[in-house]
């Protein structure tokens, strides 16, 4: 980047840092002002966990921009949190507003004020006694702070109004999205939406015109109804049915012309109201094609915070790993929809991840091959025809072993070893994207279920977009990502599958086919099409989701299938009817449906009626699965078949704790050891299916009970998931020495990450 | 127009404070309870009006294949995709089918918010929370698990914020079990 921009670039980084720290420091001071008031289970433990993650990521902001000051006083309070967090500190209110003094502090400092209260030193100093005060005495009224040297420490009311609700919903985690929006963008939407005013205006005009319409009509119906009356009088004297004597009539040609005329101007005066409101109506759409573009691009941000977190962390990871790398974003200033940045941020922070971990080499091997030592990490965005953004990430690693993705591949069975032989790199590479193929020894929080890629696939395919590799041995890795810039342009085939409705988004239908049904060959239980001269799998969409097919219309002379794509797979999916294609607009299905087997949202068409949309990637494991043959219809929930049981081997009495409720509140059956001596003593009286275990403990440690594990006969099979606050190379690699299965760092220790390990092994 | 909208506007304003207040004052200071009652097949239910929303009929339910069969489908809320559960799974009542005048009754609370499908509503009350009994012992599990009493007139009260703080409620089925993770 150039020199002359540095400012502006500081300058942005600073904002970023300002907003991200005052979402913290908000994310802090409400979940303090909580906690007292939550029962002291589960939910008070979740918040303190957060808390302390949110101290701790206000300190990693702040050290990357180089204010050590606030990083200090974060520290000190990250170790006030940490007590809490193993239960040696209570937060009662006077702590609680201690702490809300720091912080107003700490605000202080943020906004580039000097500290009026005290130094941070001091801060720090206070701190630290709260710890040590309320460690030392035991007691619930600490004094800390009387020691904390600000005068504002009365002036932070206690606590908030006790209001339930409120408390529900920080227990609950919501915390209000922000998105910066320049003004100039509002303020053209905000015209915008005044211009709609006169939509009210002129339907109130269209609204006079009818009256004056309908008068005008009223008029001329009187008339013609006095000539029609008096041709009836007129006639009746004679016979019946008889004829009307026209010259009895009086100023019949008159009132004739007359009834005429108004009829004519009354015709004349709806043809003019029907054009006017035809101009209201193309006014009115324009006005609103406008509206929605303009808020659509209030949604439009720089891809910039992306890139700089991405070059952080890419620096950070080199580092833990002892490797040199430097990624270079080009492209910073293109915008994207913001839903769109979310769903990409966890991909783009596995493929970097994967770049540093896989291809980057350690900086003996790349000189020995005659590369630069530093290794080249480049994410690269160019907009593309059709509202498009591609997002190249690339590095100048080892490039990908496409005899290991073999290897792997048929491992998980997902490739025979007769076929694998005759498949060229380009066949083999897509690969990658597949569920379970990894090339990896041994499962680590970077990389090693082989979930990361197929994950990153399906993501990118959910918003409509497409991924692909390229790779050269020895010379690096490209992965390509097209993504729709704006979630709008979305467009979805309807499909009918028994009678029922379904969006299949288009970018992954290869195409729609009709073929007479004596097509379909079955081998092996399997039944298979041919397409563009290959054999391809072909099952039913209602056997694969599991709903009742109409059997009048499948048993029907021709089939209609649609032929989709994912991760470079083919699959022939069979459907009642296609019955159209058009933009929709993907909504989620609701917070109570987190996420839906084969489901990736709805579809809201213009009739207002939803329509479930397709996950293609999804449907295509289950089609996989299902054999062809219907599974059982929708289940009610229920816990495993089999109960495992899991060996939790822990030190800390809240990490026990927390980690055995994790489990079992998943299902499994606990028990736990506090080191690895009490692990061994348990595992020899009870039988486990899995043990997961902490790295540093008294006694006996994670490698030494995984090393005696695996010199034991009837132990050396179990899974042993290693769960660690260390993230190093050589513990790592201690790790895969000693024969763990799979090897967790704490920091990145959430829930879902430790079960699908778990579930994976098991 | 504008005079109108504005009568419309002062009724609906008046309406909310008439809601708005005795709840607040009632449920907290007088161990009261404003609920909401209705029925689920042949049996009466309440819900604190606390957790409630509003009362939302609606037209056209769309199924969800792969859904636990709690899950009724969902349904277009003005705009956005609201997902109805039904209660009746859980208290092992006969699940009647759809008919044409169904309502949900929607529970919201923090970000979580779903749909409760209700075959008749009953109105509005209030009822004094010493007079609430405890679950009758014939009671299965998972209904206890959401029971807040039995009034003696024998209306059974819901835990609004039980049913939304379950996390059993929430689906979360997916092949891909790591998405949530890079």
């Amino acid at each position: 980047m150039a020199q002359a921009n540095d400012n502006d670039v500081l300058k942005s980084i600073m904002a970023t840092f300002k907003a991200e720290a005052e979402e913290h420091i908000q994310a802090i001071s409400e979940g303090l002002t909580a906690l007292p008031r939550l029962p002291p289970s589960g939910a008070r433990a979740e918040l303190v966990e957060r808390i302390y993650r949110d101290t701790h990521s206000l300190k990693g902001a702040a050290r990357s921009v180089g204010l050590e000051a606030i990083e200090a006083v974060c520290q000190a309070l990250e170790d006030v949190f940490a007590a809490v967090k193993k239960g040696e500190l209570t937060v009662v209110d006077s702590l609680g507003a201690a702490v809300q003094t720091v912080l107003e502090e700490i605000r202080r400092l943020v906004e580039g004020r000097k500290t009026v209260a005290a130094s941070t030193s001091q801060i720090v100093a206070a701190l630290k006694a709260a710890v040590g005060s309320q460690h030392a005495a035991a007691s619930p009224v600490p004094g800390p702070d009387a020691e904390l040297p600000s005068p504002r420490a009365g002036a932070v009311p206690a606590t908030a109004p006790t209001e339930t609700a409120e408390s529900d919903a920080i227990s609950h985690g919501s915390r209000v999205e922000t998105v910066r929006v320049p003004v100039a963008r509002l303020e053209a939407l905000l015209r915008l939406a005044e211009e709609l005013l006169r939509v009210e205006l002129m339907s109130a005009q269209r609204s006079a015109e009818t009256v004056t319409l309908l008068e005008m009509h009223e008029t001329w119906a009187k008339r013609w109804k006095g000539l029609a009356s008096a041709m009836e009088s007129s006639g009746r004297g004679t016979d019946p049915g008889g004829t009307v004597d026209f010259e009895d009539i009086p100023d019949l040609e008159e009132r004739l012309a007359d009834a005429g005329q108004e009829l004519s101007a009354f015709h004349g005066a709806l043809k003019a109201f029907s054009s006017r409101l035809d101009a209201d109506r193309r006014w009115t759409c324009s006005i609103l094609d406008h509206l929605l573009a303009s808020a659509k691009e209030v949604l439009m941000l720089d891809f910039y915070p992306m890139g700089q977190m991405l070059t952080r962390m890419a620096a950070e990871l080199a580092h833990a790993e002892h490797k040199q790398a430097v990624l270079n974003v080009h492209g910073n200033h293109i915008q994207i929809d913001k839903r769109v940045l979310d769903e990409m941020k966890d991909p783009l922070i596995h493929l970097v991840r994967n770049c540093v971990g896989h291809g980057i080499e350690p900086a003996e091997t790349r000189r020995r091959a005659g590369k630069p030592e530093c290794g080249s990490i480049t994410v690269s965005l160019s907009r593309q025809d059709g509202n498009k953004v591609e997002i190249c990430v690339e590095d100048d690693g080892a490039g990908i072993d496409c005899v290991r993705v073999k290897a792997a591949a048929i491992k998980t069975g997902l490739l025979q070893t007769s076929e694998s032989g005759s498949l060229g790199d380009a066949e083999v590479l897509p690969l990658i994207f597949r569920s379970g193929v990894s090339t990896s020894p041994i499962i680590t929080s970077l990389s090693g279920r082989g979930l990361g890629l197929a994950i990153v696939s399906d993501k990118v395919e959910t918003l409509g977009g497409r991924v692909s590799v390229d790779s050269t041995p020895g010379q690096g890795t490209r992965i390509r990502l097209l993504l729709p810039a704006t979630l709008a342009t979305f467009r979805g085939t309807l499909v009918r599958a028994g009678d029922r409705s379904f969006v299949m988004p288009t970018a992954s239908v290869e195409r729609a086919v009709r073929f007479p049904a004596d097509q379909i060959h079955s081998a092996e239980n399997r039944e298979t099409i041919a397409f563009a001269g290959q054999s391809i799998s072909f099952v039913r969409l209602a056997d694969v989701l599991g709903i009742p097919a109409r059997p009048s219309v499948e048993k029907k002379s021709h089939v209609t299938a649609l032929v989709v794509r994912s991760a470079g797979h083919y699959i022939g999916l069979g459907v009642s009817e296609v019955f159209g294609e058009q933009e929709i607009l993907v909504r989620s299905l609701g917070p109570q449906l987190a996420s839906v087997r084969n489901i990736s949202g709805a579809a809201m068409l213009g009739s207002g009626a939803l329509v479930p949309i397709l996950n293609v990637a999804d449907l295509m494991r289950s089609a996989i699965e299902s054999d062809g043959t219907p599974r059982p219809a929708e289940s009610a929930p229920g816990g495993p078949a089999a109960v495992k049981s899991l060996l939790v081997v822990e030190d800390s009495v809240t990490s026990r704790v927390l980690l055995k409720n994790i489990l079992q509140s998943s299902g499994y059956e606990v028990m736990t050891a506090v080191d690895g001596l009490d692990a061994l003593t348990a595992l020899r009286t009870t039988h486990f299916d899995l043990v997961v275990s902490d790295v540093e403990m008294p006694r006996m440690n994670g490698f030494e009970l995984t090393t005696r594990l695996r010199q034991d006969t009837a132990f050396k099979d179990i899974p042993v998931v290693l769960v660690t606050a260390r993230e190093s190379r050589e513990d790592k690699e201690r790790g895969i020495d000693c024969g763990a299965n799979a090897y967790i760092v704490k920091s990145s220790f959430d829930q879902t990450n430790l079960l699908s390990v778990i579930e994976g092994l098991l | 127009m504008n005079t109108a909208n504005h009568t419309d506007q002062d009724i609906l304003l008046a309406r909310a404070r008439e809601l708005a207040r005795p709840t607040a004052r009632e449920a907290s200071t007088e161990g009261r309870l404003s609920v909401v009652e209705f029925h689920l097949a042949h049996e009466c239910y309440a819900i604190e009006s606390q957790y409630v929303a509003e009362v939302f009929p609606f037209g056209d339910i769309t199924p969800l294949p792969g859904t636990p069969a709690f899950v009724v489908g969902i349904v277009n809320f003005r705009g956005s995709v609201l997902s109805v559960i039904d209660l009746k799974f859980f208290f092992q009542l006969p699940m009647k089918g759809l008919n044409d005048r169904n309502r949900a009754i929607v529970l919201r609370s923090g970000r979580m918010e779903f749909g409760v499908l209700v075959d008749a509503m009953r109105g509005t009350r209030r009822i004094a929370q010493v007079e609430l009994q405890e679950a009758l012992p014939t009671l299965s599990g998972i209904r206890e698990k959401y029971l807040k009493g039995v009034t003696p007139d024998g209306v059974v009260v819901l835990d609004g914020g039980k049913l939304l703080s379950d996390d059993a409620l929430v689906v979360k089925d997916r092949r891909d079990k790591g998405a949530g993770e890079p």
